[in-house]
């Protein structure tokens, strides 16, 4: 252990705890008190310091002599600390596979307070090779008619869904069991005495659990999802947190396709109830949760409404939103303004009609997170009547830097319609205030964004100026007096010439007092004003003692001497864009592996690098190494790269010419486009595509599209279709097959759709390009 | 009373502390199996030990703290961990598998090289006995270069867990050999 690390224990007493574990815990026999003890203590070590306070060797030591524990049973207190304390270590500790074994034994037989513990911590120390073996318990668990032991066995699926999905997935049923079966705390006591609740909320935990998991499984499938919607509707939920879990579900389901909830959407009859009204079932579910006195289901409509923007039920939203502002619940006020907050520019006439009033009297609200929250919201609706008194409003000595930086934000959004009064308020915080670098560096942001903005503003862009250089005369941020610097050169001939002097003097003054990178920046923005620098920029040059800011003042002054007409950008590069440089770069790095593959050190040929940029097809021009090797040769695989690939893709090249009359109609491929995915990995389909660029002579180019489809939804699709042609290109797609489909540009007709069709219900992708 | 004085002649006998032994020997060779066999008396179903099962059971007035660790590849670099104030080791071969024994021989001796096994015993089991094909005791013992083994007290048994053949036995060797050492 290094010197450091002791350094950074020095105050506490892990270091005496990690010793006494290590020998109690190694005593035969062992004194249970004394042990439960320690690992009391070593729990709040890691509790309350984190993990890192015990290296990796530390924390594995600690695990093996812990798990020497487990020859003391019948001890269910020592026993529950072990489990927590292995549950904190398996994350850092190594081979906690070792206490597999002994916890799965005491799932499997012990059924008593313990169990709980025991099935949350066999998943912590479980691998993706070893997770198929707590199947059985977990579903003997996971059927529990004890609520706790069914959580604690859905929650531990839910962790073991990264690593082990398909043994999750074979436990579903199990798990939608606990969504119907209301198991509570309250009949399980054999003696039949009640166990008091603390916790009302969690009554039927088990239930928002299984609903957790359920929604996980069935992510990928629509239809799956909305049979579950209607499946368990609020008759069938009783605890709130599943409530809530399901009225995301809707926001879910709706967001991913707004047409269902248009009025008589084709998907109402699917499983659903005959709605006795006209009004779509999912509009229905969501007015039900607004009205449903539960707060948390309330607030989470009210979210879904806002963000999904359904229209129907905005103003009913805004009623409630505006009765929560006045609870006495602070909790439940905060989380109001927060959403309204996040929204207030999305629904600036709605706030202005319903809310304005209650937000007014919030911004003296005793809590300041709201009060800022308040002020925020208003700043967004907020016009040239009233802005001026907002702003005066603003107590920003009282917050956290939080919510500084989100006060900052909302003024930035306002910075283009009120540039005066903001700049001037952003200039007073800027100087007078303590913040963060965020705090500093967001108000600089929102500084230049009036520099930057076209219209004439009178002498409020210098006023700008001068007081940025007011402020560097006494900042401590580095990185805030560089932006300024780099600013102040950009800025200051442009806008304010004839006080160039002024700016000069204090850039000059960085160079005098500064560190390095200071120096650095400032030699830069110097240079800006070359009429009056050139003198001051040879002394740096001859001065300096840091090697960076000689080497830029010497660059600059060489520019500057070549350039016959020094203007302010003659140190830009000429930038190409951002693109064409990220693909010369790929094209670069791919010579070059050929060339440090090759052995032949003797040439190097850069032009040819450039060329296929410069062929003028910019779309289709990564060239893979040894695939263009195969293009100007013959079609044999070029020795140096992996072969592998090469031959996946002759197979696809053979394919290609297969389909569309062989080489003599298409001509030597030249390049292939890297594979684009086309949809996100949590689609029902995921489309990646690839683009073959054939060349017959120097003329005649043909592109190839090949789009590989996967289906992961657990049902095989028929008849989809690619473009605008009603031929089937893919007859049937299995789960989780994977298949590729050819189609040259001339099929696509510019129409680049993707259109599947599976039993009655239709999926279209379209992509603008490709 | 008369308890006070059985604990002071236990105390004398060094008899009421707990004797830790270690099962150990490849994947497959029946420790788990000899671990219940000892506990309940009966043979249960196993799966490969994925880490370790610890019982306590009494032995002729003795506390045995028994410690089966699984045996897979994965899993023997770990059998160190547990090495320490260990008074037996309880090596178990498979009797019929003939191509491992080289391997059992050298994951035995490696482990008998180890300071914390300096002064445990060792009790080979030469197990499987009921099948067909299997390897008598004295022929495990060659292909286990027992007979190589100095300074130590070692014994083995042909057993079968499955009938109970021969588990008995071995253990009241053990047994034997532990409380004479704590005698003197």
């Amino acid at each position: 252990m290094s010197a450091k690390t002791y350094k950074a224990r020095a105050e506490g007493d892990q270091m005496t705890v990690y010793q006494d574990c290590l020998t109690t815990f190694n005593e035969s026999p062992i004194n249970p008190k004394k042990c439960r003890k320690l690992l009391t203590r070593l729990y709040k070590i890691l509790i309350t310091k984190g993990l890192t306070t015990f290296n990796t060797m530390e924390c594995t030591s600690l695990f093996f002599s812990i798990s020497k524990l487990f020859q003391h049973q019948n001890n269910d207190s020592l026993r529950q600390m072990v489990y927590l304390v292995i549950k904190e270590l398996s994350s850092v500790s190594e081979d906690t596979l070792m206490a597999t074994a002994s916890i799965m034994k005491d799932v499997q037989h012990v059924d008593s307070i313990i169990k709980p513990n025991a099935v949350r911590t066999l998943t912590r120390v479980l691998d993706s090779s070893t997770a198929f073996s707590a199947e059985r318990l977990l579903k003997s668990c996971t059927i529990s008619k004890d609520p706790s032991i069914a959580s604690a066995s859905i929650v531990s699926s839910y962790h073991l869904l990264p690593i082990a999905d398909q043994t999750i997935k074979r436990l579903s049923n199990e798990t939608m069991e606990n969504i119907e079966a209301l198991k509570s705390f309250v009949n399980y006591q054999p003696s039949g005495c009640e166990v008091p609740v603390f916790y009302p909320q969690s009554k039927y935990m088990s239930q928002y659990h299984a609903l957790g998991v359920t929604y996980q499984l069935k992510k990928n499938d629509k239809i799956g999802l909305m049979k579950l919607v209607h499946q368990y509707d609020p008759s069938v939920l009783k605890n709130q947190f599943a409530l809530v879990e399901w009225c995301k579900l809707i926001g879910h389901l709706i967001e991913r396709d707004p047409s269902l909830i248009e009025e008589n959407g084709h998907y109402s009859q699917n499983g659903a109830k005959p709605s006795s009204d006209n009004e779509n079932e999912y509009i229905k579910f969501l007015r039900w949760g607004c009205y449903k006195k539960i707060e948390a289901v309330q607030l989470e409509v009210c979210k879904i409404v806002l963000k999904l923007r359904i229209v129907k039920l905005v103003d009913l939203v805004f009623q409630t939103l505006s009765s929560f502002l006045s609870v006495p619940r602070t909790s439940t006020r905060f989380a109001a303004i927060k959403i309204l907050n996040q929204y207030a520019a999305v629904y600036p006439g709605n706030l202005k009609a319903s809310i304005n009033g209650d937000l007014e009297t919030l911004i003296n609200d005793s809590n300041k997170n709201i009060s800022t929250y308040a002020i925020t919201t208003l700043l967004r609706s907020g016009d040239a009547s009233n802005i001026q008194s907002l702003i005066n409003n603003i107590q920003i000595n009282d917050v956290s830097d939080d919510f500084k930086i989100i006060i900052i934000d909302s003024l930035k959004s306002l910075v283009s319609k009120f540039p005066e009064t903001i700049s001037k308020f952003l200039v007073d915080l800027l100087k007078n205030n303590d913040g963060s670098v965020i705090f500093k560096t967001k108000i600089v942001d929102c500084l230049v964004d009036v520099l930057q903005s076209e219209e004439n503003l009178g002498t409020t862009k210098t006023e700008i100026l001068e007081n940025l250089c007011d402020f560097i005369e006494d900042c401590e941020y580095t990185e805030v007096l560089v932006r300024i610097l780099y600013v102040l050169g950009e800025y200051g001939p442009k806008l304010d010439f004839e006080n160039s002097s002024l700016y000069v003097r204090h850039i000059y003054n960085r160079v005098n007092l500064e560190n390095s990178i200071v120096r650095s920046a400032a030699v830069i923005a110097l240079s800006k004003f070359p009429v009056f620098t050139k003198n001051l920029l040879e002394t740096i040059k001859a001065n300096d003692i840091d090697d960076e800011v000689r080497d830029r003042a010497a660059i600059v002054l060489s520019r500057a001497a070549q350039t016959s007409t020094p203007t302010a950008s003659s140190l830009s590069i000429k930038k190409k864009s951002h693109q064409q440089l990220s693909r010369d770069i790929r094209v670069l790095e791919s010579k070059l592996n050929i060339y440090i593959q090759n052995g032949d050190f003797s040439t190097f040929e850069l032009p040819a690098i450039s060329e296929p940029v410069d062929s003028g097809n910019a779309d289709v021009d990564m060239v893979s190494g040894g695939l263009e090797g195969s293009a100007h040769g013959s079609h044999e695989p070029s020795s140096n790269s992996a072969t592998t690939n090469d031959e996946e893709y002759k197979e696809i090249i053979d394919t290609i010419y297969h389909k569309y009359g062989g080489a003599s109609v298409l001509g030597k491929l030249v390049s292939i486009s890297p594979l684009q995915e086309l949809t996100d990995s949590s689609s029902e389909f995921i489309i990646y595509a690839q683009k073959y660029l054939f060349q017959q002579d120097s003329s005649e180019k043909t592109i190839i599209f090949n789009f590989k489809v996967e289906n992961t939804l657990d049902f095989a699709v028929q008849n989809l279709k690619i473009g605008s042609s009603d031929d089937v290109q893919i007859s049937n797609l299995e789960p989780n097959e994977r298949t590729d489909v050819f189609l040259s540009e001339q099929e696509l007709q510019d129409e680049y759709v993707l259109r599947f069709i599976a039993d009655g219900f239709e999926e279209i992708f379209e992509f603008n390009s490709l | 009373m008369g308890n006070y004085f059985s604990s002071m002649f236990d105390r004398l006998w060094g008899i009421n502390k707990d004797v830790r032994i270690l099962i150990l020997g490849l994947d497959g060779a029946g420790k788990t199996t000899i671990l219940y066999r000892l506990q309940v008396g009966e043979v249960i179903s196993t799966k490969p030990t994925i880490g370790f099962n610890v019982e306590t059971l009494t032995y002729k007035n003795l506390k045995l703290n028994v410690w089966d660790l699984g045996g897979q590849t994965s899993i023997r670099p770990y059998w160190r961990c547990y090495y320490s104030n260990t008074a037996a080791v309880i090596f178990v071969v498979d009797s019929t598998d003939k191509d491992r024994m080289n391997t059992a021989s050298k994951e035995l001796h490696m482990m008998l090289k180890e300071e914390e096994l300096q002064d445990s015993a060792l009790l080979v089991f030469a197990n499987k006995q009921d099948l067909p094909g299997a390897l008598t005791a004295s022929e495990v013992s060659e292909q286990l270069q027992l007979t190589d083994l100095k300074d130590r007290s070692w014994s083995i048994v042909a057993s079968s867990a499955k009938n109970g053949e021969g588990i008995n036995e071995g253990l009241d060797w053990l047994i034997d050999v532990i409380q004479d050492e704590q005698m003197n």
